[in-house]
């Protein structure tokens, strides 16, 4: 399974596992990696693979998401749904390069978490693949950027 | 076996970021107490160190000092926003690289390298990263504050 589909299919395997309606809406290629979303989790891959992954959504859909992994309805992005937003993102990538099956080991760093409003993020200049995706009715991305 | 903590190091990055702020726009900075930076939109340029340390570099900026900054750079205004992110990421990657440099220099069992700058811009904007030990240096300036956050995995 290349990358990719490696990722699509960890998005909706984690969707399934929470219980939650996910629906794949294609991809794009993008000549960088960057982001206007309103909260963006990043994951660094190193050792077999050099690169990033970027989720990013909008608050909302951070708000479901957290909510479904913390067991109660969030409200704010607080500690408990950064925190919960970050695990997801955890999972995301685990089950992603577990998908990928490859001879090499690939690392990946701990998530960092950007949150607010009118955002634009330049996280790398290699080119990107955008997954688009409706998570629950919302839309949802992730963005796999390998050197 | 050649060592340095984090505060040793920091010094190398807050150094080259009070001289290449004077020497490429002329802004001098001056030390203060640690504070969050109240510019409406802040910008934030994460470059990440490999090599013996590894670690990572989180500057932090006001809009008012990444636009005088940024003018300087291009002589001029910038037209977008994109333009304006790629300048204060060249920018802060220069003054990490002085830095990396000159620590290299006093240790060179070190061999430390950049990772290419992920560059940051938003309104309210927060960054939640993985705790490193660190050392947090500020900045003030007549065109706003800077900031920065200089952690490392593992370091004496």
């Amino acid at each position: 399974m290349d990358l990719k589909n490696a990722f699509n299919t960890a998005v909706l395997e984690l969707a399934g596992i929470f219980g939650v309606a996910a629906e794949y809406k294609g991809d794009v290629v993008e000549p960088v990696l960057s982001s206007a979303n309103e909260v963006n989790v990043t994951i660094g891959l190193s050792k077999g693979l050099k690169g990033v992954v970027l989720l990013g959504m909008k608050r909302t859909t951070a708000l479901k998401i957290a909510s479904v992994m913390a067991g109660s309805e969030l409200t704010e992005m607080d500690e408990c749904a950064e925190g919960a937003i970050s695990e997801f993102m955890n999972t995301l990538v685990g089950m992603g390069l577990g998908n990928y099956k490859t001879a090499v080991q690939v690392d990946f760093s701990s998530p960092t978490l950007i949150v607010g409003d009118e955002m634009y993020l330049m996280i790398s200049r290699v080119e990107s693949s955008r997954l688009q995706f409706m998570f629950d009715n919302e839309p949802f991305c992730i963005a796999i950027s390998i050197e | 076996m050649e060592s340095m903590n984090v505060s040793e190091m920091s010094v190398f990055f807050g150094n080259a970021l009070k001289n290449i702020a004077y020497e490429m726009a002329g802004v001098e900075l001056i030390d203060t107490v640690p504070g969050d930076i109240a510019a409406e939109r802040k910008f934030s340029v994460i470059v990440g160190i490999v090599g013996a340390h590894k670690g990572r570099v989180l500057l932090c900026m006001g809009d008012n000092f990444v636009q005088k900054i940024t003018e300087e750079m291009n002589c001029g205004k910038l037209d977008s926003l994109t333009d304006t992110t790629l300048y204060i990421g060249e920018f802060s990657n220069i003054l990490i690289g002085k830095a990396i440099s000159q620590i290299n220099n006093a240790c060179k069992t070190f061999d430390l390298r950049l990772t290419p700058p992920a560059i940051f811009s938003g309104k309210r904007m927060r960054i939640i990263t993985p705790e490193l030990q660190s050392s947090i240096l500020s900045f003030t300036s007549q065109f706003g504050p800077a900031s920065m956050d200089v952690g490392f995995e593992r370091c004496r």
